[in-house]
This record gives structure tokens, C-alpha cells and sequence, in this order.
């Protein structure tokens, strides 16, 4: 029994979204493997999964082990339509949804007198989405974010799951430490040689040693495993930062034409800078990913001094790294741009935003931007070597307009865009990329768009 | 399974009512194709105005439809062959 005050977050996650998308509007592909991605599998079929593949795996050996397996590249701007579909439905059970691409969180808090107990409200709203949208979704209810994310997870495929408050513990309690978020196959491994298989084996260990083994993180764990809710999942308070914002593709072959990747890296990076600034936000480090064609890769990252939202300073910033980073005479298959250390743009002018007129004489000569890098080779994911550069920043000539007119024009663009279409305008360097890729009103089609959000 | 790229824009019958659409039938090349079941549907928002899209089957190939409300114009985007 629920009782009015007790919390109630509903997590839905759209089984095998891509692949369910794909047997949804191709009925020769339903009762059929299918799988979507290329180069590895980005998602499934559950008959595909029934020879083993998962997503991650190459599709070299996801052919060996299911010969018979549909793979298609995939449409990633439809499953974005769809999973707007599902959201929308989702909107209707539950209050402050937070969205991901195939998985999305709502307070459904004092709903059960409209859509009844928890269990019908994840039975009535995982048979709305398949009436309404035609997807299968799993639903699971729970008094936190991280339990009814493990209880959706528990129902795959097609199911609804809802642990009941004070459950929490004994629902945890036999599952693999792996299941816990925040276990990764490190971590996993430390606490194995412990001997430490379940959760309730890793309840044995006290916050101390937590802490002593795996630093902050340990007392996130502590509470984790005792089913203890994550407070700041849905709460009323403004959204935690996010930590990154990424935005990477594969090229459709390997290039090392220079106008390419730079006209690739700028459509990255305006994609990239445009969400941050969508979110009211400005980074403060920015972080360049490239993998050559045999494969080994590459990564730096740069903070800036003062945090920015603007793409040409951003850019500016990548194109530095990509000289640093791209040595080998080697063409490149895929690149990323990260964008992490926000700040909350507050909307006040930094100091050398200012107009001209308002600084002291010689107020802007010598206004040098430092510039910490640090580079990281990580092919074999060494950790980053701390180098320390120093970048002058041009100075602008007196009649140039002043920087923050540049932030509004950013924002200007941002308008066009929200209203006509990504491909509204094309800027900078993206232009070499006409021609080459093609659009549709989000974009460019890339052949793996990024998938974070 | 074949995936031919079409991009034509066709006649079509549909029938719009409540707020959606149903294709019932539609004109390619001078053959009339008589819609047997609507397999999916969603509403692509991006950009100016919005578009209809459909997945609808003629026996056993799969047709994908578009309505764009900025032209007032049907399109054929691809067929499926099993």
C-alpha cells in the first residue's frame, strides 16, 4: 500500500528502441534479428539477443554468432520523433519528466488517485504507449530514481515493476554488485577480490571502508546498496549541471582531408555549444577525441580561464587541438568534441566582455587568455600528462564590435534555428560539409549521431 | 530484404479527421496502390512547419509516406521489399 506522502518516481525505458522502431514500421523484420548500428551495434532485437549479441559488440562478431541477423544503419531523426511520441504520453502519468533518448523519469507523486495504484499506472501507461506509439516500453515504479530504474531493468522485456517502499533493501539484496549504478567492471573487480559477489555481501563492508577503497564515491555506495534514495533525483531545486556535453560521429569512410575534419569539428562543435547555451550554460573545458583508421585513438582537453558559450572560441580551442593531437599520417574514422566544467551563464558580462568604451585606457591590450592543457594519449587510456600552455587571444581591432555582440548573435542563430530548422543556416567551416553529407531539418544525417542528450 | 530510395512526390487518398491522417490509397507511376494496414506513424516537428510520416503496407511491401504541410504535398520516400 502506498500512502499519499510516500514518493513515487516511474522510470520508462522503450525496449530495444531502435530495433523495436525498425520491426514496428518493417513488419517482414518482426520475430526476425535485427540489428541497428554500424560498425557495432548500437541496438538489437531481443531474437537477435538471443544469440548472444548485445549493444557495444562489432558487428564483425555480431555476424558470426546470428548469420542470419538484419542490420540496418539505422534513422536515428525517426527514433528521436518516436521517442517524443512516447514522452508525450508519459507526460500525461507523471510531473518534472526528464528526459533521455530511450529512457526517461517522472514524479508520478499523489497520481494513484487518477491512474490508480502504482502498478496499474505502469500497466495503463505502458498499454498507452503501445496503442498510441506502437513501441513496447518496460516501467518501473519506485520511491527513488535508482530503484525504479532497477526495477524497469528487472521487467525487460515488456514489463512493470514496482518496489514497494521499504522493499528497497530486499529487492537489492541478491543481485550481482554489478547491477548497482556506479559499479563498473573496475569496481566490480575490487570488490570481487573481496570475495563480495551480491549486494548484500557489499552491505557488510562499513562507509568507512567504502570511502577508504573507492574515495566520495564510497559513501554514494554505501547508500546505494542499502536502497537509500538518491534526494536529488526530481526534486524541485534547479538541475545539477551536467557534467558533459558531447557530440561525436563516425565518418561515412575515413578521411584525412583537412577540410573535412574541420568542417566536421565546427558542425560538432556549434551542435555541441548550441545545447550548452540552450541549457544556459558555459564551458569551461573542451576536450578533442580522434580515432584513426586502425583503430588507435587519441584525446586532449583544454580549459579555458574564463568559461564561454560561444562556438568560435570553442572551435578556436579545437582547432589547437587537433594540431596537437592529429600526428599520425593516419586517416581518421571518427572524432568527438566534449565540453564539461559548466558554469551557469547568469547573464552578467564577463570583464573583457564589456564594451570598449567602458574599460580604463589600455584596459584591453595585453587581455592574454591562459589557457591550461592537458593532453591525453589514450590509446592505451594512459592518464593525461598536465602540460601547461599559455594561448594569446587576438586582440580586436578598435572598430571590430565588441564580444558580447557575438554572443548575441549566437543567440540570434539559436532563434532561426528553433524556429526553421538546424539546416537553417550552415556557418563556419560546416559549409565544406554540403554537398558531402545530407540534411534533413536537424541537420546533417551523420552515420552515428551522437546519443547523449 | 531490398530498400529502394524513392523521393517522389504522389497522389494519395487519405482520409484526415481529428487531428490525424490515414493514407487509404496512393498514385505512383500511373499504378494505383490500395493501403492494406498503416504499420506506424510519427510527426517530425524540426524546422518549418511539421510533416506526417507513415510506414504503410501494399501486400508485402512496405511503402514509407510523407506529408509535408508546408507544400501541401504527399511524398514517396522508400519501399521495402521482403
Amino acid at each position: 500500500m502506498l500512502r499519499s506522502t510516500d514518493r513515487l518516481i516511474v522510470h520508462v525505458d522503450v525496449d530495444a528502441f531502435f530495433a523495436s522502431v525498425e520491426q514496428l514500421l518493417v513488419p517482414s523484420l518482426r520475430d526476425r534479428p535485427v540489428i541497428v548500428g554500424s560498425g557495432c551495434i548500437a541496438s538489437c532485437s531481443y531474437e537477435a539477443r538471443a544469440s548472444g549479441l548485445r549493444a557495444g559488440m562489432p558487428l564483425s562478431q555480431a555476424r558470426r554468432l546470428c548469420p542470419r541477423a538484419v542490420v540496418l544503419e539505422g534513422n536515428y531523426p525517426i527514433y528521436r520523433c518516436f521517442a517524443e511520441h512516447v514522452w508525450e504520453v508519459f507526460r500525461r502519468y507523471a510531473t518534472g519528466l526528464e528526459t533521455f533518448l530511450d529512457e526517461a523519469y517522472g514524479d508520478a507523486t499523489g497520481m494513484e488517485a487518477v491512474h490508480g495504484s502504482p502498478l496499474e499506472l505502469g500497466r495503463s501507461l505502458q498499454q498507452a504507449v503501445r496503442a498510441e506509439v506502437g513501441l513496447p516500453v518496460s516501467v518501473g515504479l519506485a520511491s527513488g530514481r535508482m530503484m525504479a530504474k532497477l526495477a524497469s531493468g528487472s521487467a525487460k522485456p515488456y514489463g512493470v515493476a514496482w518496489i514497494r517502499p521499504g522493499q528497497e533493501a530486499d529487492f537489492l539484496a541478491p543481485l550481482p554488485v554489478k547491477k548497482l549504478p556506479g559499479v563498473g567492471g573496475r569496481t566490480a573487480e575490487r570488490l570481487h577480490d573481496l570475495n563480495i559477489q551480491t549486494i548484500a555481501q557489499m552491505r557488510r563492508l562499513t562507509r568507512q571502508t567504502l570511502r577508504c577503497m573507492f574515495a566520495r564515491r564510497g559513501d554514494a555506495l554505501y547508500d546505494r546498496c542499502r536502497g537509500i534514495p538518491d534526494e536529488s533525483a526530481l526534486s524541485r531545486q534547479a538541475p545539477p549541471l551536467p557534467k558533459t556535453i558531447s557530440r561525436e560521429t563516425t565518418f561515412h569512410q575515413p578521411t584525412s582531408r583537412n577540410e573535412e575534419l574541420r568542417g566536421m569539428l565546427e558542425y560538432l562543435t556549434e551542435r555541441a555549444v548550441r545545447t550548452a547555451r540552450g541549457k544556459g550554460l558555459r564551458a569551461g573545458t573542451v576536450e578533442l577525441s580522434i580515432r584513426y583508421d586502425d583503430w588507435k585513438q587519441d584525446a586532449s582537453a583544454a580549459s579555458l580561464e574564463a568559461p564561454t558559450d560561444r562556438d568560435d572560441e570553442v572551435f578556436a580551442l579545437v582547432l589547437r587541438l587537433l594540431d596537437r593531437l592529429h600526428k599520425r599520417r593516419v586517416a581518421l574514422r571518427h572524432v568527438g568534441i566534449t565540453l564539461s566544467n559548466f558554469t551557469r551563464d547568469r547573464g552578467e558580462p564577463a570583464l573583457f566582455d564589456l564594451p570598449v568604451g567602458s574599460l580604463p585606457a589600455g584596459g584591453r591590450a595585453g587581455c592574454g587568455l591562459r589557457i591550461a592543457e592537458r593532453g591525453a594519449r589514450n590509446a592505451e587510456r594512459k592518464k593525461p600528462t598536465d602540460l601547461s600552455v599559455s594561448v594569446e587571444r587576438q586582440e580586436f581591432p578598435e572598430r571590430s564590435a565588441p564580444p558580447r555582440d557575438r554572443s548575441n548573435l549566437y543567440r540570434a542563430l539559436d532563434a532561426i534555428r528553433d524556429r526553421w530548422g538546424h539546416s537553417a543556416i550552415v556557418q563556419g567551416e560546416s559549409v565544406n560539409l554540403l554537398g558531402e553529407l545530407k540534411q534533413n531539418d536537424y541537420g546533417f544525417i551523420l552515420r552515428t549521431p551522437s546519443l547523449t542528450k | 530484404m531490398n530498400i529502394e530510395q524513392i523521393g517522389e512526390s504522389v497522389r494519395v487518398l487519405a482520409s484526415f479527421s481529428g487531428g490525424s491522417a490515414e493514407p487509404l490509397q496512393f498514385e505512383w507511376s500511373g499504378r494505383v496502390y490500395p493501403v492494406s494496414a498503416i504499420n506506424g506513424r510519427w510527426i517530425d516537428r524540426g524546422g518549418e512547419g511539421y510533416s506526417l510520416h507513415f510506414s504503410v503496407q501494399v501486400g508485402e511491401e512496405t511503402y514509407f509516406l510523407h506529408f509535408s504541410s508546408v507544400q501541401v504535398q504527399w511524398w514517396l520516400d522508400q519501399v521495402v521489399v521482403p
